[in-house]
């Protein structure tokens, strides 16, 4: 039976997980977007041959020690709205890739529900003084005005 | 050659540094402070070091007044030590740092990829250099290397096709139209989002020939990158250039260098330090590679192990020869082994060598003394105490008399006190103690009379519109005033030229200057009377073509040109066009 597989775009996007915030770059685009929660795991886990979402709601209840009824659904409106975005592609295929090693029990939190932040304007952004005009968060998180 | 000079640099049984005992060769590189040698430190040292060092950056430095090269490195350090608990404080704002390169790094990668699959298909062979190819080579995120603008190397044949092509694609020339016709060396665009592709026909503006990038093409490898053929160039001509590059950017507290020198060698297990060397020899720019290793063994020891940089030395005894000649001759070798200066003093001038001596043919008499050869310009190093007072200088016995025009003296008793006794064989430091010599020196009225004189005598000149040629003159003090220089003062002479049509109607008085004097750290330089010294100017042709006259002058800055006090100036025809 065919299966849905969902994977990353490398000839699209670049993207590199940094302190549990996985940075998404549309390098067509130049659109940034920023996954956090669970969403830096999910990008991890869709880089490379990718996954179908049933492996995917697998391997994050392994990493996160939560209950997989929890996290199907916001897994499942997590994955669509990175096909929205076209940071994901999905296709069908005969075989299930192998599923990913994951580190059991590895998010100490549990499951924070993954949340996708996309900046649009970065022509502004990439005049902002990295040091000075933004908050403690860093950019592109600009101080309030 | 006397077998005394050409011993002189055998004279390697100092235990010291050799950081050490060539410090006056930095001289022109503002020592690094201790706190960017501290964020030096703990990106490039051993883990338990370097998180001492982090410790001890964080505890010092104000992130609201973070200097540009400390910034350059930030992305690193944070990829290094984000997650560390010492650097919770700052670690939101380093992470944004990081983003923001991480972003703008993988837009200009891209950018430049595509622009080199368009050079790749017409045929045009193209080489990545500086912070891609030093990204490429080191692998990891490109956001641990910020990246102003993407530089990539073609032949001069290649130049004006490839010109072409990059503009084709959406980047724009950066400057006034006018400028084009003087990039002999890059040309500058910028997209629409602010990236920049500077193409260069030479990779090195200090050396830009031809038959010196046919070896840095020889040396390179070609590999596939982002669908494009591509070369690269070898870890050692990268080296070069980061060398070369970081100290002409020094005087902008520019120190990152250091850690990509490090990036590099680390990256490079068969790195062959001899080929830099002889590279940089070919070049003439063992001067600024000899100062950037100094500094590396200074502040990046582990890089660079002593034993390599004395085999560097001993495989090169006449650039030794000449270091120590120039740094004695122009009484700045208060470092340098007492022994090897005093062998050098006593020793006839060396042969030329090719980067600063070629010019230099008239013959010195036998007997001159080293320190007072006339043809090089001479400092007066000094200290100062922690308020800033002058308490000790750095003098020649011959140079006493002078004293008095290059500081301004305030206790005039005690300097003669202190030079009555004063008559070592060669320059010594004298302390004086706090009050008895200050800066700036009162400027002395009548100063004005020079001699101006083309090094290669020229009647007629062609030069294509806007092109920029150096020449080589010499400049003689003719006054009974020293010229001096201050460390921290403007630029005081210069050298340029006027313009005049055919008829002899000045068309333009003043055009950019050459410094005549450099600004040393620490030193009072000085041109004494009687002394002529060989300096080098640049010409720029206007941009119309036509038939001109030009003028060379001397200026002495805010003050008045030399020409108008008597001196007779070089002057030749200028022929302008394509």
């Amino acid at each position: 039976m065919s299966r849905t597989i969902f994977r990353t775009d490398p000839t699209r996007t670049v993207g590199e997980v940094i302190d549990g915030e996985a940075i998404v770059i549309d390098i067509e685009t130049g659109s940034y977007f920023s996954l956090q929660g669970a969403g830096a795991f999910v990008w991890q886990m869709l880089s490379g041959y990718g996954l179908s979402l049933e492996d995917l709601v697998t391997a994050t209840h392994l990493h996160t020690a939560t209950d997989a009824a929890q996290i199907e659904a916001p897994l499942r409106s997590f994955v669509e709205s990175l096909v929205r975005e076209g940071l994901v592609v999905s296709d069908l295929r005969d075989t299930a890739p192998p599923l990913p090693e994951v580190e059991a029990g590895g998010a100490a939190c549990g499951f924070v529900a993954p949340q996708l932040s996309r900046y649009d304007d970065m022509q502004e952004f990439l005049l902002v003084d990295p040091i000075h005009e933004v908050d403690e968060a860093g950019w592109p998180h600009l101080k309030p005005s | 050659m006397t077998e005394d000079c050409a011993d002189a640099p055998r004279s390697f049984t100092s235990v010291r540094p050799l950081h050490e005992r060539f410090a006056n060769c930095l001289d022109d590189h503002p020592p690094l402070d201790a706190l960017r040698s501290t964020l030096l430190a703990a990106l490039t040292h051993a883990p338990d070091r370097a998180r001492e060092a982090l410790a001890e950056w964080v505890a010092a430095v104000d992130f609201d007044r973070i200097d540009g090269g400390s910034y350059r490195l930030i992305p690193a350090l944070f990829a290094r030590f984000g997650r560390d608990p010492l650097c919770a404080s700052l670690s939101g704002r380093m992470g944004g740092i990081y983003r923001y390169h991480l972003y703008r790094n993988h837009l200009l990668l891209e950018a430049c990829a595509k622009t080199l699959r368009a050079l790749d298909d017409a045929g045009i062979p193209a080489m990545p250099m500086k912070g891609i190819a030093l990204t490429r080579l080191t692998g990891g995120s490109p956001a641990r290397r910020p990246m102003a603008d993407a530089d990539v190397l073609v032949t001069p044949d290649d130049y004006d096709a490839a010109t072409a092509i990059v503009e084709s694609l959406g980047w724009r020339y950066r400057h006034d139209a006018t400028r084009r016709a003087r990039d002999i060396h890059a040309r500058d665009h910028l997209d629409d989002r602010g990236l920049g592709f500077d193409l260069h026909r030479f990779s090195l503006v200090d050396s830009p020939r031809a038959e010196h990038d046919a070896r840095t093409w020889a040396r390179a490898h070609a590999e596939s990158w982002r669908g494009a053929n591509v070369y690269w160039m070898s870890s050692e001509d990268l080296a070069l250039h980061t060398v070369v590059h970081g100290l002409r950017d020094s005087n902008r507290s520019r120190f990152d260098w250091m850690h990509d020198m490090t990036l590099i060698v680390a990256a490079t297990p068969e790195f062959d330090w001899q080929v830099l060397w002889r590279e940089a020899t070919a070049r003439g720019l063992t001067d600024a590679l000899f100062a950037g290793l100094l500094q590396l063994r200074r502040h990046v020891p582990d890089t660079l192990p002593e034993t390599v940089l004395q085999t560097l030395l001993d495989g090169d005894p006449d650039f030794v020869r000449h270091t120590a000649y120039r740094l004695v001759a122009e009484t700045r070798c208060d470092a340098l082994d007492a022994e090897l200066t005093a062998r050098v003093a006593a020793a006839a001038p060396p042969a030329p060598r090719a980067s600063w001596f070629a010019l230099l043919r008239r013959p010195v008499p036998p007997l001159t003394r080293v320190a007072t050869d006339a043809r090089f310009i001479k400092h007066i190093r000094y200290r100062r105490d922690e308020d800033g007072h002058i308490v000790a200088i750095y003098l020649h016995p011959a140079y006493k008399g002078w004293l008095g025009q290059l500081f301004r003296v305030a206790d005039r008793r005690t300097l003669r006190t202190r030079l009555a006794g004063f008559a070592p064989p060669e320059a010594e430091w004298l302390e004086l103690g706090r009050g008895v010599l200050e800066l700036p020196a009162p400027t002395p009225p009548g100063r004005r009379k020079a001699k101006l004189r083309l090094a290669e005598p020229c009647d007629e000149l062609h030069m294509r519109p806007g092109e920029r040629r150096t020449f080589g003159v010499f400049v003689g003090n003719r006054s009974r005033f020293c010229w001096t220089q201050h460390a921290g003062a403007e630029p005081s002479f210069g050298l340029s030229w006027h313009l005049f049509d055919a008829r002899g109607r000045k068309l333009r008085h003043d055009h950019h200057r050459t410094p005549l004097l450099p600004r040393r750290h620490g030193c009072v330089v000085f041109i004494a009377p009687g002394q002529e010294v060989f300096s080098s100017m640049t010409l720029d042709a206007p941009m119309e073509p036509g038939l001109y006259r030009v003028d060379f002058d001397l200026v002495e800055e805010h003050v008045t040109w030399f020409s108008q006090h008597g001196m007779a100036v070089p002057q030749f025809a200028l022929t302008v066009g394509s």
